[in-house]
């Protein structure tokens, strides 16, 4: 992820703190949020009928 | 509670993974944000299990908040695998797994958001089961992943799971209507270790070795395919990550130096991920329940690898990292069906090697029965456990 992307990020996400304590902590969960979006994309595409939500979620009866 | 009385858990003694409220014990997540906070109450699956007769034990080691990982940088030395103590036991249950392994109670109470009962049965070569979601009330438990999140009993022996599971769910089980292997169809999803991701062939051939036991003993065995493993892992990792973010922000945002390193670096991906992520998430995630469902329309259950290595080092960072995407447990926490995980064998260096039995939502009796069978005919008498001085 490009640095001034990350930063903005960091600004809306109010991590200011935790990036000036631990910025390499930030930053490791910033490239692991970019490689599973990136994987997302490369994936098939599922049926796009979908609903999106359900109030009983996976495996209830 | 008095010797006699009609309880179906009368005596036995039970130990709670210390995410799980137990009224007057300490519920500290394993994490400095919740060192000193005592339950007033019992967990829902803690007062049922006491009304059943059964006895608390205490509170067993976890990860941090279910989700860290082994941490050196906290106060609660993490759990040690009997098998190995230089080995990661698994988690986040790993008290419960490496308790049952070392024999120092029969049961006890895990939970499993993306393969926390699992994972430690698997690495210590004991029995967890995460049941059908939502079949166990996770009240008394803070949430980790809200539509992740499983209640799981944990045995030695899978003929133990039944009754404690019949008991936290308050709801009977069923008869399996299992009496032999002879006839079960298994649909056997290879594809997960040997295309997807690449097991450790000692784990590769231990699986193969079970499908051959399973259709020895009469069962069929049939190689099912699914979709990647990478579309149901990238589903849950987003899902999830989004999910305990949702849970943990204000702290990660106000107090972060109070989590462990691994914490904070897993807690935090959510913060980079977007609404949009969630819903198309979501939407795979359906898509992924119904595959699932379908392909056990034609198999009475599936057989899974559940770790693609054996355990490692405890000791070594990289590897334990390497542990949370080299797995196949988090297909079935993203469809919600129940699994179970049991030993098959042990590696050259007598490390424990186990696989899952996936079955449609509500047949905990039949994989508990399918695993008991298979277990009675590969490894009679008293099963294996590692050696204690």
């Amino acid at each position: 992820m490009e640095r001034s992307l990350l930063h903005a990020i960091i600004e809306c996400s109010h991590l200011q703190r935790a990036y000036e304590g631990f910025p390499e902590d930030v930053e490791a969960a910033a490239a692991k949020a970019w490689q599973l979006r990136t994987e997302a994309e490369s994936l098939p595409p599922c049926p796009v009928q979908l609903t999106p939500w359900s109030p009983t979620p996976a495996g209830n009866p | 509670m008095r010797s006699g009385e009609d309880l179906p858990l009368l005596g036995i003694p039970v130990a709670i993974k210390d995410v799980i409220d137990v009224r007057g014990m300490p519920t500290t997540y394993h994490s400095r944000l919740r060192l000193n906070e005592i339950a007033a109450h019992d967990a829902e699956c803690v007062a049922r299990l006491r009304a059943a007769g059964a006895v608390i034990l205490g509170k067993l080691s976890t990860h941090e908040f279910a989700i860290g990982g082994p941490c050196l940088d906290l106060p609660f030395p993490p759990a040690r695998n009997p098998w190995n103590p230089e080995c990661h036991p698994g988690g986040s249950s790993s008290g419960a797994g490496a308790g049952l392994a070392a024999g120092f109670f029969p049961a006890a109470i895990g939970t499993d958001t993306g393969g926390s009962v699992r994972g430690p049965a698997d690495a210590c070569g004991v029995v967890g089961l995460k049941p059908t979601h939502g079949l166990i009330s996770n009240a008394g438990i803070e949430p980790l992943a809200y539509t992740f999140d499983n209640v799981g009993p944990m045995t030695r022996y899978p003929e133990d799971l039944l009754p404690l599971l019949e008991v936290l769910s308050n709801r009977p089980c069923g008869d399996s209507k299992l009496t032999s292997l002879r006839g079960l169809r298994i649909g056997y999803v290879r594809q997960f270790h040997t295309e997807n991701l690449v097991a450790s062939p000692e784990v590769s051939r231990a699986l193969d070795a079970a499908a051959g036991a399973f259709e020895r003993l009469g069962a069929s065995v049939d190689v099912v395919p699914l979709p990647p493993l990478q579309a149901f892992t990238n589903t849950v990792a987003t899902l999830a990550s989004i999910e305990s973010w949702a849970i943990h922000a204000r702290d990660l945002q106000t107090r972060p130096e109070l989590y462990s390193a691994r914490g904070r670096r897993r807690l935090l991906i959510g913060a980079f991920l977007t609404g949009k992520d969630y819903i198309e998430a979501q939407r795979r995630r359906h898509y992924l329940k119904d595959v699932v469902s379908r392909a056990l329309d034609d198999a009475d259950m599936l057989l899974v690898a559940s770790s693609l290595h054996p355990p490692c080092s405890i000791a070594d960072d990289a590897a334990i990292d390497n542990t949370y995407p080299f797995e196949a447990r988090s297909p079935f926490s993203a469809t919600g069906h129940p699994a179970l995980n049991f030993p098959i064998g042990l590696t050259d260096t007598r490390l424990p090697i186990g696989a899952q039995l996936v079955g449609a939502c509500h047949q905990e009796a039949a994989l508990a029965e399918a695993a008991r069978l298979y277990l009675a005919a590969t490894m009679p008498g008293e099963g294996f456990h590692p050696p204690l001085d």
